[in-house]
């Protein structure tokens, strides 16, 4: 699924081990949400939509084909 | 088991386990053949894969053999992989049930079909309720 966690993560400076650590998952999680290799439960997508302050349907979109 | 993956017994649980069933499978299987060599063997191959989950603990792999599912991603993984080992197992006692039926003499293929059958019809009827 397209998301834009990547955009806003480094835009908050964030690495992928600081994200991960504040949303209790592995790195190798966020990197694969990141990648569109995994889409994440509905409480991972609220939790990073609320960490990062924005609508989760702005965070994903499952009409796009997801980012590599 | 809900220790923390990240805990020393949730690192240690799955290769001790492998261990305790080195000895048993070995003592088992001298038992069964008097055959050192293949208790030995059969002991030995256990004991290499406890010694490679308690060696290899920088790799994610290693760590999802161990049973430290440290979030839900690892926890899909597990669930997908043990669905693919239980094609695999189906793939060979299906027919084994079949050819022990054909013979007119069940036997543990069809024990093991059978209690794969109800177990998976039981399951399915206890999760429609929860979910």
């Amino acid at each position: 699924m397209w998301n834009r966690v990547r955009v806003l993560r480094t835009d908050a400076g964030l690495t992928q081990a600081q994200l991960a650590e504040a949303m209790d998952v592995s790195r190798n999680t966020i990197n694969s949400i990141e990648t569109g290799r995994y889409t994440p439960s509905l409480p991972l997508a609220l939790a990073l939509a609320r960490h990062f302050t924005t609508p989760v349907e702005e965070l994903f979109d499952d009409r796009r084909s997801p980012q590599r | 088991m809900t220790a923390d993956p990240r805990s020393a017994e949730a690192r240690w649980l799955v290769p001790g386990l492998s261990l305790v069933l080195a000895v048993v499978a070995g003592v088992v299987a001298w038992l069964g053949t008097r055959d050192v060599v293949l208790a030995l063997l059969v002991a030995g191959v256990l004991v290499v894969y406890a010694g490679v989950l308690v060696i290899g603990s920088h790799s994610e792999t290693i760590r999802l053999l161990r049973g430290q599912t440290e979030d839900e991603r690892g926890s899909a993984i597990e669930a997908r992989a043990s669905v693919a080992s239980l094609y695999a197992v189906l793939a060979v006692v299906l027919p084994g049930a079949g050819v022990e039926l054909f013979r007119g003499s069940p036997g543990p293929f069809t024990l093991v079909a059978a209690v794969g059958g109800l177990v998976y019809m039981v399951a399915i009827a206890v999760l429609r309720r929860r979910m």
